[in-house]
């Protein structure tokens, strides 16, 4: 079926593989170093968590009324940067966008990375987390079921479907590299670790050909989840009476602002990568530009999403969510936090309109760490903001996160980084067999 | 330890253990019929069964408690020997039935892990009968051969009659011994003033159902009085309208610092604490000159003194009014007023015609009530002279509680002893050489008598848990009684008055008792014009206010966790005290919350934390007693500061002048509440009078209930639920501690309180309205709502929160994993979260107060309130055995049991004819947040108060 290879070409290619696979068999200096302070961060992580297990959940700051606070905040915060790398790896490849392909290895790990970051949170969160398995519907023998009403456990469906997809997803783009690792391995080790996880491949035209359309028909899987999942996230709140959170604009605002935030994050990762192994030829000013392109355009949803929640409060003849958008965020004790939620989310992706931001990494890497930030505090405003002043005043008291709230976001941010910088060092994290595709394609009239 | 506990002949170890505490408690389940027979001296294994005690049901004994040494009656729960709870004596006429926080809390005081445990002789462990024996041997008691010479004994005021005998004995044994009495709060000046009103001693009684215009001058018409229940009862009862057409009671309150009679009030003025009288005289001078008295020595007394011109309208008003409702109007004095302004009430109530209906008096029943033995200065200089030999402080705390320049440590150092019985190793017992445990009341034979004089019965719940006495047994051992025995002393007494003990034991109250005159003895007007006080015309400067804790009192209940936690009715304060400043004296000290102050008399000063609080005098601050306490102990993990330093003996309640400033750096205030705004929300509703009849249906409005989309399930009989009426609830916050008791509601602590997680499944949530100067007060009680459509239920993803049949949102602990979406989505916020595991370091004692039909929660799971679910199953369960049906009013839910007012009832509101279901009906009733649409259970009923036409509140 496929022409019959030119040798040259063979040889180009052949180099190609060998150019994307150096960061796995030559690291880069000081990547140690890095894994290392990742790592010890990450412990802060696990002994925050197992204090809180310990001690339980007066650990954080949390009250009541504010029974949610850091741990939702960072729930919805993580699983909305997860949604990027979906949606690059997933739609962009229905749509048949090529510049995705020098990303998509990079998008759909730190999809999975902030998973894992994000499903700690609520089995963390429960008064009593060992019995998080009461939420999963199973034949339990005294036949109790979870209460289908509730969002959170749609939620728990929602997430643990998205995970599995997550991870099939990524590690079916991989074997083809995994094989070529496993190839050009140099010692025995490495061959037969990358030999395990290779499963065999040996690239055969009816393996590329049965690996193209898996990996389009878990494309087509995981493309309706890039949707359903934050939608279902954002009923979490929607569904509760509590003003600030009973809104039905909540799915696509959710959804919109996953994607922002996801985009961000594949930038604040990309960019440095970029310079660290001088990877220009295969991101470049293209690239940046079509990501900065969706970061406007995203941004641009996420302010009508702002602009539509408010005018609705405000004209709603609700009286306590009318207050809530009126009176609570802009000029209640958070208020800061939701004038810096504007000014990082609406304000400063602006600049993007100009052609030269875009191409500019640095300003690019600037404007992803703002947005990142404003993001985080878009779901503290939502989650914190409107718990704290609801209906009953008697009840209305300020919220402050703990030492153990500031540990455990601290931890995950390192733990995330640590996973995301064990990937660099051991799996090929620019797509080689894809890449070769472009290569070829390119070199083939169709 | 090896003495012998003089109940059983048991050797009491100093670890209480559970076998112990079985085997003593078996013998004191004294019912009716076991009372017949002297508690036998030996051991029963719990195997066999006493008589009167079926393990799992509750059995309830009478006794008695004391408010300011006054009888007030208790029915107590008791399980297997183990007291729980407590509830009111209804045929006790200070109690009704009801109680007050201080009685609900005297469970925890009982197994409090902090008090004192055994006998101490200079710091070491010793015995009972080695103090016995000193108390005999010549060397260590030479007052005993000199006929009680160098003997003193001080002694809270008491009414017991027990206690009479036992000091009769003592003074019969030692003629030359001195006797003292000592209280804080004391009736001293309140008798003092009926002595020159009177040419005796009387306590008032006040009825006041027969009173349509009530003025209090700095009374307490809702807190821990002797007599606060029934006062309030009957007054809150008749503003509870029915229609817009009735008319209701006015209240006037003057008073310093807002306070609950504040709140409560139609009318109120705050004043400085020196301006007081005089504002009594103005209102006095206005009533007689309305009464047409322009000649008499009072008016000619009155009107010699210029009345200031600051607050004419108020006193107008108030005059007018008592004048025209002559003979169902009366004036109250609140305890800490001078003499003269007490015989100043008496001699008004006696020209409004008040007397022998609204008031009636008797002989006071406090011992030896007027005499010079209840003034502590001679007892000082007798200390100073050196005449002391031995002093014997029984029962209260002067170490902590009498003002600095009683230099109690440098007085009580001249004496050779200082025995101290207390329950604590407090500040006292720290200058003692012998420290002697006191049994708690739940452990003691004894007796007291209210302020009508009616006798009631102080029966022992438990042996005493860590050997504790009575002030009788400690008498009763320093003049070597032939009768040792403080239950056959009682019987002695009682049967010498020919009441028959066994029905008084069993009956708790002593029938046919009281001791009100029919007629009181008119009130001499010339003695009180001539008793008036000059007082020199306050110069401009900051008077501070010193005054019990609203809930601690003189800080005898400081260590209690439970009342601590309980917040401060107005306030909201827990775990802490501070200075309370009005908000334009605040604002021009520059003071917030929390900012530390220094408040300074002279040489001495103390460091506090502001408090701004609305409708506080200016002119004045006001600091609590109770605080910084410096024994070791819950009690001053709560902090704050002694007043002590700047108080003087001859005018306690006073300190002025004094200068107030602002320092460096914060104190800690914790608060239950920060908002106070209703913020136009459906939550306490209130209304005047007037408004209210030119809109009948203005509650009617709030009560629209939109669509919903949940199913409606709840149908058959019986549908429970509640009704609120904010017309007569006081806020007095007696519920809060009921349920507390009633539910095992753990305590949190103060750096939690902090936080924001209190556990109480009740809470009273405060509002202000007005201005800061004269806020309007709301309060409101606040516990779950059983919504029809609740909100928390269809959030719960794992089916632990759920409707029952008859109308309960219930929850199911073991089913819980905390998600808290509950809590988020209830509008009411009453849901309640175990942050941490309370219960993993709950000291053993404190275990045994906790109620076994209640289930006792595990960290990380959701709680609030059940409507008391178990009271509910346990009365279903004994109607079905007794195959009836359910009476309406047979269930009472802790917090409608101990309401002093009756403002809270529960029933069937399924059954159109129950008490519930007619008060649902009331024009007044609305369901709180009805336009969320939840359809509460619990309907309140709207606050109606009754304004004059001036001044404007």
């Amino acid at each position: 079926m496929t022409p019959a290879m030119p040798a040259s070409e063979g040889l180009e290619l052949d180099a190609l593989s060998d150019r994307l696979l150096a960061p796995v068999f030559r690291p880069a200096r000081g990547l140690g170093w890095l894994l290392l302070a990742t790592g010890a961060g990450s412990l802060t992580l696990f002994v925050a968590v197992a204090y809180t297990v310990l001690v339980g959940i007066g650990a954080w700051g949390n009250d009541i009324p504010v029974a949610w606070a850091f741990a939702i905040v960072n729930f919805v915060w993580w699983i909305g940067i997860g949604h990027a790398g979906t949606f690059i790896s997933a739609i962009l490849l229905l749509l048949e966008q090529p510049w995705r392909t020098s990303l998509n290895r990079i998008a759909e790990g730190m999809t999975l990375f902030a998973l894992v970051q994000a499903g700690l949170m609520p089995l963390l969160h429960l008064g009593r987390p060992w019995f998080f398995y009461w939420l999963v519907p199973y034949p339990a023998t005294m036949r109790l079921w979870p209460q289908f009403m509730s969002s959170l456990t749609w939620d728990v469906a929602a997430v643990s479907t998205y995970t599995i997809v997550s991870i099939l997803f990524w590690y079916l783009g991989l074997v083809p590299d995994l094989a070529v690792a496993r190839d050009r391995a140099r010692t025995l080790v490495a061959r037969r670790a990358y030999g395990v996880f290779a499963l065999g491949w040996r690239g055969s035209a009816t393996q590329h050909r049965h690996h193209r359309v898996a990996q389009m028909l878990l494309a087509g899987l995981a493309t309706p989840l890039v949707l359903s999942v934050h939608s279902i996230v954002s009923m979490d709140f929607a569904i509760a009476k509590l003003p600030g959170w009973h809104s039905t604009i909540f799915p696509p605002y959710f959804v919109a602002g996953a994607i922002f935030s996801g985009f961000a994050m594949v930038l604040t990762l990309v960019l440095p990568l970029r310079r660290a192994y001088r990877l220009h030829a295969f991101i470049g000013p293209r690239h940046l530009d079509a990501m900065a392109k969706m970061l406007l355009c995203v941004g641009l949803i996420v302010a009508y999403s702002y602009a539509a929640e408010a005018f609705v409060a405000l004209r709603t003849p609700d009286p306590y969510e009318h207050e809530m958008a009126a009176v609570t965020r802009p000029r209640g004790p958070y208020a800061p936090l939701y004038w810096l939620m504007l000014a990082c989310n609406v304000l400063v992706p602006q600049i993007l309109w100009s052609a030269r931001a875009r191409r500019s990494p640095l300003v690019l890497w600037v404007v992803a760490l703002f947005v990142q930030i404003g993001m985080w505090t878009e779901r503290f405003v939502v989650v914190v903001t409107s718990q704290h002043r609801d209906f009953l005043p008697s009840s209305w008291e300020t919220y402050r996160p703990s030492l153990v709230d500031g540990a455990i976001l601290f931890g995950t941010l390192c733990f995330f980084s640590f996973l995301f910088l064990l990937m660099v060092r051991f799996v090929p994290f620019l797509p080689i067999a894809e890449q070769k595709e472009l290569v070829h394609d390119a070199h083939v009239p169709l | 330890m090896n003495d012998t506990d003089p109940h059983l002949g048991l050797v009491p170890s100093t670890s209480l253990t559970r076998r112990r505490f079985l085997l003593g408690s078996s013998l004191v389940a004294l019912g009716a019929e076991a009372c017949s027979k002297p508690p036998r001296d030996d051991l029963i294994p719990y195997v066999q069964r006493p008589r009167d005690v079926i393990p799992g049901a509750a059995t309830f004994y009478a006794t008695t408690a004391t408010r300011d040494a006054y009888g007030f009656g208790l029915l107590v729960e008791s399980h297997e020997g183990r007291p729980t709870k407590i509830e009111g004596h209804p045929e006790h006429p200070a109690s009704l039935g009801a109680t007050g926080p201080r009685e609900q809390a005297a469970i925890y005081s009982l197994y409090d892990p902090e008090r004192a445990k055994a006998v101490r002789r200079r710091g070491a462990a010793s015995s009972w009968s080695a103090f016995e024996f000193a108390m005999r041997a010549k060397e260590s008691a030479p007052w005993s051969a000199r006929g009680g010479e160098g003997l003193a004994v001080l002694l809270e005021p008491s009414t017991s009659l027990v206690a009479e005998a036992r000091l009769d004995a003592l003074r019969e044994r030692f003629p030359e011994a001195r006797v003292h009495f000592h209280a804080e709060r004391s009736a001293i000046d309140r008798l003092e003033g009926a002595r020159l009103a009177f040419g005796e001693p009387f306590d008032a009684v006040y009825s006041l159902d027969g009173a349509d215009v009530v003025l209090s001058l700095d009374a307490d018409l809702s807190g821990g009085g002797a007599m606060a229940v029934p006062m309030a009862r009957a007054f809150f009862a008749k503003r509870r309208v029915e229609s817009p057409r009735d008319g209701l009671p006015r209240l006037y309150a003057v008073e310093t610092a807002l306070g609950l009679t504040g709140a409560a009030a139609d009318h109120r003025l705050a004043v400085p604490p020196g301006e007081l009288p005089r504002v009594a005289r103005s209102i006095a001078n206005a009533i007689l000159a309305a009464l047409g008295d322009r000649t008499s020595p009072l008016a000619a007394a009155l009107a010699a003194e210029a009345s200031r011109e600051s607050e004419p309208a108020f006193v107008r008003a108030a005059a007018r009014d008592l004048v025209q409702a002559r003979g169902r109007a009366v004036v109250l004095v609140g305890d800490r007023q001078p003499p003269d302004v007490h015989a100043l009430g008496h001699a008004l109530n006696a020209l409004l015609g008040a007397f022998d209906h609204v008031v009636r008096v008797t002989r006071s029943p406090i011992l030896e009530a007027g005499a010079p033995s209840h003034d502590v200065r001679p007892l000082l200089a007798a200390l100073d002279a050196g005449a002391i030999d031995t002093l014997c402080v029984l029962g209260s705390n002067p170490g902590y509680s009498l003002p600095g320049d009683a230099r109690v440590r440098e007085r009580f150092g001249r004496a050779r002893e200082v025995i101290h019985l207390g329950e604590h190793a407090d500040e006292t017992s720290a200058l003692a050489s012998w420290q002697l445990p006191a049994a708690h009341f739940l452990e003691a034979w004894g007796d007291a008598r209210a302020m009508d004089g009616t006798s009631s019965v102080v029966q022992p719940l438990v042996v005493p848990l860590w050997g504790g006495r009575t002030v009788a047994e400690v008498l009763a051992a320093l003049h070597g009684a032939a009768v040792r025995d403080s239950r056959r002393l009682l019987r002695d007494v009682f049967e010498r008055r020919n009441v028959d003990f066994e029905d008084a034991v069993a009956r708790g109250v002593v029938p046919h008792t009281d001791t009100l005159r029919p007629r009181a003895p008119s009130v001499d007007l010339a003695a009180v014009a001539a008793g008036l006080v000059a007082r020199p015309s306050s110069p401009p400067t900051v008077t501070l206010a010193v005054a019990p804790h609203p809930v601690l009192h003189d800080g005898d209940l400081a260590n209690n966790a439970w009342l601590q936690e309980m917040p401060e009715p107005v306030t909201k304060l827990v775990w802490g005290h501070a200075l309370l400043v009005g908000p334009s004296t605040a604002a021009s000290l520059g003071v917030r919350d929390g900012d530390a102050v220094e408040v300074a008399s002279g040489e001495r000063a103390v460091r506090l934390a502001a408090f701004v609080q609305p409708g506080h005098a200016e002119g004045a601050v006001t600091a609590w007693l109770g605080h910084g306490r410096r024994a070791p102990s819950l009690a001053a993990s709560a902090g704050g500061a002694d007043l002590a330093a700047l108080r003087r003996l001859d005018a306690p309640w006073i300190v002025e002048p004094v200068t107030v400033r602002k320092i460096a750096g914060k104190e800690r205030v914790i608060v239950t509440q920060t908002s106070a705004d209703q913020h136009g929300r459906v939550a306490a509703l209130r209304s005047t009078l007037d408004a209210w009849r030119a809109d009948p249906a203005a509650f009617r409005q709030a009560n629209e209930d939109p669509a919903s989309i949940l199913p409606e399930r709840l149908s058959g009989s019986p549908q429970w639920g509640m009704a609120i009426d904010l017309a007569a609830c006081t806020g007095c916050s007696a519920c809060v501690v009921a349920c507390q008791a009633e539910n095992n509601v753990p305590v949190v602590g103060p750096a939690d309180s902090a936080l924001f997680r209190t556990m109480h499944w009740l809470r009273i949530d405060r509002y202000y309205g007005g201005t800061p100067a004269e806020p309007e007060v709301d309060l409101q009680p606040m516990l779950c709502q059983h919504c029809e459509k609740a909100p928390c239920e269809y959030v719960c993803p794992v089916n632990a929160t759920v409707h029952s049949p008859d109308g309960l949102n219930e929850m199911v602990y073991n089913r819980c994993v905390g998600t808290r979406y509950c809590s988020n989505n209830c509008p009411y916020k009453v849901r309640r979260f175990n942050f941490y595991s309370h219960d993993d370091d709950l000291p053993e004692s404190l275990r045994m107060a906790m109620n076994p039909g209640v289930t006792v929660r595990a960290r990380g799971v959701m709680e609030k309130c059940t409507y008391c679910v178990q009271r509910i199953r346990r009365t279903e369960i004994d109607a079905r055995v007794a195959r009836r049906a359910l009476r309406d009013g047979e269930i009472r839910t802790a917090c409608e049991q101990v309401c002093p007012t009756e403002a809270i009832v529960f029933g069937d509101v399924s059954d159109p004819r129950s008490r519930v279901s007619e008060l649902h009906r009331s024009p007044r009733a609305y369901a709180a947040l009805g336009d969320v649409g939840t359809r509460p259970r619990t309907r309140y009923l709207a606050r109606i108060t009754n304004p004059g036409p001036e001044p404007s509140r």
